[in-house]
């Protein structure tokens, strides 16, 4: 009798815990390092844009191009590809990679071509409508030195519960006077993701 | 004192019977809700579906149904969001879980996790590749292509066909060549030729096009020389004056799951024995190929995918398992109700010999709105305008849904679009098949989406 109450607890105890289901919530810091899934996250895209651009400032593309135009280049960040596994929000990489860029100081930055004609439609509006002390002419541009663009690419291996991921980013930064390139990054990341083989 | 030790088992097993006969009347109705897509437009099975209750273990059949309902449709947007969830959640539950399992063997294979087939989380990713070539995001689609060669080398660690499927090897061929990528292209293709040989299926020449084509292409001159001879023909000219139109069809729905369900008195053990499996009918549906012309031309779409038979390879698959499982469970069952055999107790060992038939149900839960078969047909057009399905070339697939629903949701999704311009890109309305003109131009690239059951075409130019 005790076996048969002990089957039937286990039973009916399984049944309500497989129905359990809690939402918990903790706020953290944007900057904390979190790795749920092993999936390219916020940190990789912060860690990749911080270091990447920290080289590409450190090679002598730049003080080469000063000291031959006597003024800070003008960088744009044309297309970055995703050619990886994942669906990653390259958007989000390429504002960092933006907001590295300017925040150095030692580059000039120019909107890219969605943002310009947001920009250039606004001057057409001024034109029409704001007074002529605080009316910004047209054809008054900064044309950009170069173009920042790129890819992320992934290998995955797998075997049973474990994944390898291997992430390489790649960012050229190419003259738009002649298609020279003039510098290439790279930035590897590996991760090795094991999935437990158990749940409760 | 006595009726403390005989409400206790009672309560229980009226909570047991009352819980389970949920599971299997939600099971039920989504099966029935399948059938009804080949008769309503999916917006009212998706509204149907939608005010369905259902336990947080059926989530990931759920989220594929409305995912897939959406794709019909038209509103890819919602679907990539439910398919995208549907494979987060299947990371998930595809680790064991010990209570789930002590369940199945207590009570019934329905209180595990739905975990998604080899097969259907292959088509997962097809579904998404459409959706996301249908949005315009070539580069997404390619993702999807690339997870699913993970997910098959996975799969391949157990059985070399096990959610392999040539339409996904097709598809990925495709977003390939869309990107330029031939060389990767060839690969998938040769696949695709691959896995439908194994499953003994013929070649379609549409794959024969491709695979002539692109080792044309590569210069693999012994590759090409050998599907020139096994194929009888060369690999077509390609001619910039003309546009290229990709159809992917989807015909019919696939079969529901049933129940075989046995329950025999035992003398011996003075017990009721059952057993509940689930089961495919072995009678599959038929395919129907679209028809649709050119004006002088009159082509048929070919099918890549049977469906119907990657289903039940799955369920074929499983089988060791479900019956190791249903063999625990009995074993189970006839211990508890032997262990109530004693005296004074004879109500009970009633009682729990009824509750032992009563709680044994098959698990036959599947993505059951899939279609039955999926099929492609791949042509190149001179510029124009094309009316691709005359009535006449409509009948030879299900008969039209001109419903009061129809009408209702065409108003609605004007509405939608003149409050929300933003929005046009993500819902797509669909032409009714005779209703649709294809305008097409040199160099262009033309995809079509024809879910049989809808009579809708969603066109996407590329």
């Amino acid at each position: 009798m005790n076996y048969l109450i002990k089957v039937l607890t286990v039973g009916v105890v399984s049944l309500l815990l497989t129905a359990c289901n809690m939402t918990k919530v903790t706020r953290m810091g944007a900057d904390e390092s979190i790795d749920l899934s092993g999936a390219w996250n916020d940190t990789d895209s912060q860690l990749v844009a911080r270091e990447m651009i920290t080289d590409a400032l450190s090679r002598p593309w730049l003080t080469n191009f000063s000291a031959h135009r006597s003024k800070t280049p003008a960088v744009i960040v044309g297309s970055v590809r995703n050619l990886s596994h994942e669906h990653i929000n390259v958007r989000t990489f390429v504002a960092e990679l933006e907001r590295e860029l300017v925040n150095s100081g030692r580059v000039e930055f120019v909107a890219s071509s969605n943002d310009r004609n947001e920009i250039r439609d606004e001057r057409k509006d001024q034109d029409l409508h704001a007074s002529e002390d605080t009316r910004n002419a047209a054809g008054q541009e900064r044309g950009a030195d170069f173009m920042l663009q790129g890819q992320i690419n992934t290998i995955i291996d797998i075997n049973d519960n474990k994944q390898v991921r291997y992430y390489q980013v790649d960012l050229t930064l190419v003259s738009m006077a002649d298609n020279r390139k003039v510098w290439l990054g790279q930035k590897k990341i590996k991760k090795l993701v094991e999935n437990s083989k158990f749940r409760y | 004192m006595r009726i403390i030790r005989y409400n206790y088992p009672f309560i229980l097993g009226v909570l047991l019977f009352a819980l389970l006969q949920g599971c299997s009347i939600t099971s039920m109705r989504v099966n029935s809700l399948a059938s009804q897509l080949e008769s309503d437009p999916p917006e009212q099975v998706l509204s149907k579906l939608e005010k369905i209750a259902f336990p947080e273990r059926d989530r990931v059949q759920f989220l594929l149904n409305y995912g897939i309902l959406k794709s019909l449709s038209g509103d890819f947007e919602a679907s990539i969001k439910d398919l995208q969830t549907a494979k987060k959640v299947i990371q998930q539950v595809e680790a064991i879980s010990i209570s789930e399992n002590i369940g199945a063997v207590t009570v019934n294979d329905t209180l595990k996790s739905y975990v998604a087939t080899p097969g259907e989380q292959m088509l997962i990713h097809q579904i998404l590749v459409t959706n996301y070539l249908l949005t315009g995001q070539l580069n997404e689609a390619r993702v999807e292509v690339l997870q699913a060669q993970v997910k098959a080398k996975k799969f391949a660690e157990t059985s070399e066909m096990i959610g392999r499927l040539a339409s996904m090897e097709y598809l990925a061929g495709l977003v390939y060549e869309l990107l330029n990528e031939v060389d990767s292209a060839m690969i998938s293709y040769r696949n695709a030729a691959r896995f439908m040989k194994k499953r003994e299926m013929d070649i379609p020449s549409v794959l024969q096009n491709s695979l002539l084509r692109c080792s044309y292409s590569l210069g693999l001159k012994n590759e090409y020389k050998k599907y020139v001879k096994l194929y009888g023909k060369k690999a077509e000219r390609v001619d910039t004056k003309k546009g290229e139109l990709t159809v992917i069809f989807w015909d019919g729905i696939v079969s529901a799951k049933k129940q075989n369900f046995i329950t025999v008195y035992v003398p011996k053990l003075e017990h009721n024995v059952t057993l509940a499996l689930p089961y495919y009918s072995d009678q599959t549906k038929p395919i129907n190929p679209l028809t649709f012309t050119t004006g002088d031309k009159v082509y048929n779409t070919v099918p890549i995918e049977n469906v119907e038979k990657i289903v039940r390879e799955d369920l074929e698959a499983q089988q060791k398992v479900i019956y190791s499982t249903a063999l625990a469970r009995m074993i189970t069952k006839h211990l508890a109700i032997k262990m109530s055999q004693g005296k004074n107790t004879e109500g009970l060992s009633i009682l729990l010999n009824i509750a032992s038939v009563l709680t044994e149900a098959a698990d036959v839960r599947s993505w059951n709105m899939l279609p039955s078969s999926i099929q492609v047909a791949r042509v190149r057009l001179a510029p124009g305008r094309y009316q691709l399905f005359p009535s006449k070339v409509k009948g030879k697939i299900a008969a039209e849904k001109n419903n009061l629903w129809d009408k209702l949701f065409s108003i609605t999704r004007l509405k939608d679009k003149a409050e929300e311009p933003s929005l046009s890109t993500s819902i797509v309305k669909g032409k009714k098949l005779d209703e649709f003109m294809l305008d097409i131009k040199a160099g262009q690239k033309v995809l079509l989406f024809i879910p049989g059951v809808t009579n809708r075409v969603y066109s996407h130019y590329m």
